[in-house]
C-alpha cells in the first residue's frame, strides 16, 4: 500500500534583469550561460529568465523548496564583486525604497523579497548580486568586469547547490 | 496673482511619466504629460514576418502581453479574412479576462489604495483600518491582493505555456484546446478568486452586486452587513471623504471597443461583443457605433517626423524626431476619435456597456477619480462572470476544433491585406493595425488605452484627456503631489506601454555593497 508520495523538491534559479540595457542583463546573461551547459546543475533546479518585474516572479516562488535569486546591482566603482546571502539579509541592510514599488511595472526585486516577506510562506531564499559597471541604455552586452565576474557566479552557484544537497 | 510652473518628476506613479503644470494661486490651470522615453515597436516591425508581430507585440506590456497579443492575431486574421472556431475564442476570452482581473486588482490594491496611506492622511477618519488593509507588504488586503492575484494568471499559462509574453494565439485559433484537466484547473483558479472577492472586497455576492440597477441601491449595499465592513466600502468612504468623486473628470467624450468576443459570431466572421462598445459623444449626449475609420493620431507636439492633421494607423508613421527646445513634449502620440479628445478604460468599458449602477452614478455625479477607480473594480466581477462563462461552454463543447487551418495549399509567404484587432485590455481601448505586402510587415501600428488617455496636445492644440483632468485641481500644497497622484493613478497609467522602454535606472539605484 502507497501511504504517502512526496514530490521531489524542487528548486529555483531566478535571473533578473534587462538584456537591452548593458550590466542589468547579468541575470539572463547568467540564465543564457547556464542553458548552454546543462550538466552544470543538478537535475531537480530549473533556471528562469524572469525579466525586470518581481511581481511576476512571485509565482517562481511556489512549487520549490529553494530558490535562488540573481539580479545586477548598482555600480558602486567596484563592478565585478559579487554579494551573497539571505534574503533577510539582503532585506535588513538594503533598504528597499517604495518608490520602487510605485507600479507594476518598476517593481523589481526589492518588491519581490518584501512580497515574499509579507506573505510569510515559500522557500528558502538566497541572493547573488552582482555590482554593476554602468546603466546603459540599449546596450546589449555586459561591461567586462561583469562578464568577468559570471564564471565566479556560476561556481557560487554550484558550490550553494552543492552544500544544500548534501543538507 | 502668483502664477508658478511645476515639473513633476511623477516616478511614484510611472517611471516614464513627468507632469507639467502651471498653478495660478494654487489652481492647475495649465497640464503637459510627458512620456520621457522612445516607443520603438512598430519600428522594430516593419520588414519582418507577419507571424513576428504574434511574439513581438505581447512584449510591448508585461502587464497586458495577452491584450497585445489578442489585438495581434485579430488584425493578422481581419488581413487574411480568417475566421477562429468558437472555441478558439473561448479560450482567448478566457484568458484575456484572467490577465485583466490581476490587473485590476493589482493596481486597485497594490497602487491605488496604499496611496491612502500617506502620512498627510493620518487625521483622517479611518485612517487606522487604511493603514491595517491598504499599508504596502502589512496591510491584509494588500497581502492578500499578492496572494490572490499570482494564482490567477495561471490561467492563461494553463492555455499559453506561460504568462505573461505568450504567444498561444495564432491565426485561425489558439496552439491548445481545452480539455477537462485545463477546464477544472482554471475553474478552481476562478472560484477562489470570486470567493476572495466576496469575502474581502465586496463583502458579498458577486451575482448581487452586479445586479444592484442605481446609485441608491449602490450606497445601500455599503452601508449593509458584511458590505459596511468590506474593503469596497472602506475605499469608498475615504475616497469621497477626500473629495475624489469631484475631481480627475477629464474628458467627457467616452470610447470601448466593447468586451469579450462573442464566440460564434467570431467563427461566422462577425466580430460581435458580447459587452457593446461605441463612441459616447458627450457634446450630443449620444452613444455612436464604434467606427474605426474615425481613429487618427496626431504628431503636432509628438517627438516625430511632422505631418500634418492626423492620420489613421493604417497611414500613420513612427520616425523618431527628438526637438527638446521646441513645442514639442512627448514620446506618445495623440490619438483622436474623429477630432474628439477621449477617455477609455473600465468606466468608459461598463458605461457604453450598460451597466446600469454606474450609469446612474455617473448621472448623479458625473465622471471623476473615484469613479474610474470604482468601475475598475466593478469590472472585476465581470471579469470573473464572463471567465466562467467561457469555461461553461467549452466544458459543453469539448472536442471541438480550436484552430481552424487556411484553406488551399500553403501558401511559400503570408498573404498581403490590411487588418486591425481591437480588443478592451485592462487599461481601455487597445488596437493594433497592420498592412502585409509581399509576406512582411510593410507598416505597423499600435494605439494603446494609455495613448488615448495620456496624449498630448493634438494640431488644434486640444489638450489629452489627463491634461484636462487636472485642469482646474486645487493644490494644497504645490511640494505634496498626492492629489494628482490620485486622479494620475485612477487612470491606471501604463506609459511602458505607450512610449515602450522602462530605464535600468529606476530598477538600480539599490546596493547592497
Amino acid at each position: 500500500m502507497l501511504l504517502a508520495q512526496h514530490p521531489p523538491l524542487k528548486r529555483h534559479i531566478l535571473c533578473l534583469g534587462n538584456a537591452l540595457h548593458g550590466d542589468d542583463g547579468l541575470g539572463p546573461a547568467l540564465a543564457r550561460a547556464l542553458a548552454a551547459s546543462p550538466r552544470a546543475l543538478p537535475a531537480d533546479v530549473s533556471v528562469f529568465e524572469v525579466g525586470t518585474r518581481g511581481l511576476d516572479a512571485l509565482a517562481l516562488l511556489e512549487g520549490c523548496s529553494r530558490a535562488l535569486l540573481v539580479d545586477a546591482s548598482q555600480a558602486r566603482g567596484q563592478a565585478g564583486r559579487i554579494w551573497q546571502g539571505s534574503a533577510a539579509q539582503l532585506l535588513s541592510q538594503w533598504q528597499v525604497v517604495l518608490g520602487e514599488t510605485a507600479t507594476a511595472h518598476g517593481a523589481g526585486l526589492g518588491f519581490l523579497l518584501r512580497a515574499a516577506a509579507s506573505l510569510g510562506e515559500g522557500p528558502d531564499m538566497e541572493v547573488f548580486l552582482v555590482e554593476a559597471q554602468q546603466h546603459r541604455a540599449f546596450w546589449p552586452a555586459l561591461s567586462p568586469a561583469v562578464e568577468a565576474a559570471l564564471p565566479e557566479l556560476i561556481a557560487r552557484i554550484q558550490a550553494s547547490l552543492e552544500r544544500a544537497d548534501v543538507v | 496673482m502668483a502664477r508658478i510652473e511645476l515639473n513633476l518628476d511623477l516616478n511614484r506613479v510611472e517611471g516614464d511619466l513627468e507632469i507639467r503644470l502651471m498653478v495660478e494661486d494654487g489652481v492647475v490651470v495649465e497640464a503637459r504629460t510627458v512620456g520621457t522615453m522612445y516607443r520603438g515597436l512598430e519600428q522594430i516591425l516593419i520588414g519582418r514576418a507577419a507571424r513576428d508581430a504574434l511574439v513581438i507585440t505581447p512584449r510591448v506590456c508585461g502587464i497586458c502581453s495577452t491584450s497585445h497579443l489578442y489585438a495581434a492575431v485579430l488584425a493578422l486574421e481581419h488581413a487574411w479574412g480568417l475566421h477562429p472556431p468558437a472555441n478558439a475564442t473561448r479560450v482567448r476570452n478566457l484568458c484575456l479576462g484572467a490577465e485583466g482581473l490581476q490587473s485590476d486588482l493589482r493596481h486597485s490594491f497594490l497602487f491605488f489604495a496604499p496611496d491612502f496611506c500617506a502620512p498627510r492622511y493620518v487625521d483622517r477618519p479611518e485612517y487606522a483600518r487604511v493603514l491595517a488593509e491598504f499599508e504596502p507588504f502589512q496591510g491584509r488586503i494588500y497581502r492578500e491582493t499578492l496572494a490572490a492575484t499570482r494564482r490567477i494568471v495561471r490561467i492563461v499559462a494553463e492555455f499559453g505555456g506561460q504568462w505573461p509574453h505568450s504567444s498561444f494565439m495564432v491565426p485561425g485559433g489558439v496552439s491548445m484546446g481545452p480539455d477537462l484537466r485545463r477546464l477544472l484547473a482554471c475553474r478552481a483558479e476562478l472560484d477562489a478568486a470570486r470567493q476572495w472577492l466576496e469575502q474581502s472586497i465586496l463583502g458579498g455576492d458577486m451575482e448581487a452586486w452586479l445586479a444592484l440597477p442605481d446609485a441608491s441601491a449602490f450606497h445601500a449595499w455599503l452601508e449593509q452587513g458584511a458590505a459596511a465592513d468590506a474593503a469596497l466600502a472602506l475605499l469608498n468612504r475615504f475616497a469621497r471623504g477626500l473629495q475624489l468623486h469631484r475631481i480627475g473628470v477629464g474628458s467627457g467624450h467616452l470610447l470601448s471597443y466593447g468586451a469579450c468576443y462573442e464566440p460564434e459570431a467570431m467563427a461566422r466572421g462577425e466580430r460581435l461583443t458580447r459587452m457593446s462598445g461605441g463612441f459616447w459623444d458627450a457634446d450630443t449626449g449620444r452613444v455612436q457605433a464604434l467606427d474605426q475609420g474615425l481613429i487618427n493620431e496626431h504628431v503636432r507636439h509628438s517627438w516625430y517626423q511632422p505631418y500634418a492633421g492626423g492620420r489613421h494607423p493604417w497611414e500613420g508613421e513612427t520616425v523618431p524626431d527628438y526637438r527638446p527646445d521646441s513645442d514639442r513634449y512627448s514620446w506618445a502620440k495623440a490619438p483622436r476619435y474623429g477630432d474628439k479628445v477621449v477617455q477609455t478604460g473600465p468606466l468608459a468599458e461598463l458605461l457604453l456597456g450598460g451597466d446600469a449602477m454606474l450609469q446612474s452614478l455617473y448621472r448623479e455625479e458625473g465622471g471623476s477619480a473615484w469613479l474610474r477607480q470604482l468601475a475598475r473594480l466593478r469590472r472585476v466581477a465581470y471579469g470573473l462572470q464572463q471567465s466562467r462563462s467561457m469555461l461553461d461552454e467549452m466544458a459543453l463543447h469539448l472536442g471541438e476544433p480550436h484552430f481552424e487551418a487556411p484553406s488551399g495549399a500553403p501558401a511559400e509567404a503570408d498573404p498581403d491585406g490590411d487588418g486591425y484587432g481591437l480588443v478592451m485590455a485592462a487599461r481601455g481601448a487597445l488596437g493594433h493595425w497592420v498592412k502585409v505586402r509581399e509576406g512582411v510587415i510593410e507598416k505597423y501600428q499600435i494605439v494603446t488605452p494609455t495613448a488615448w488617455n495620456a496624449s498630448p496636445r493634438d494640431s488644434q492644440g486640444q489638450a489629452g484627456h489627463w491634461e484636462q483632468s487636472l485642469l482646474g485641481l486645487k493644490l494644497g500644497d504645490s511640494e505634496d503631489t498626492t492629489e494628482i497622484g490620485h486622479i494620475i493613478r485612477s487612470h491606471d497609467p501604463c506609459l511602458v506601454c505607450t512610449v515602450h522602454m522602462m530605464s535600468s535606472d529606476q530598477r538600480l539605484r539599490f546596493s547592497p555593497f
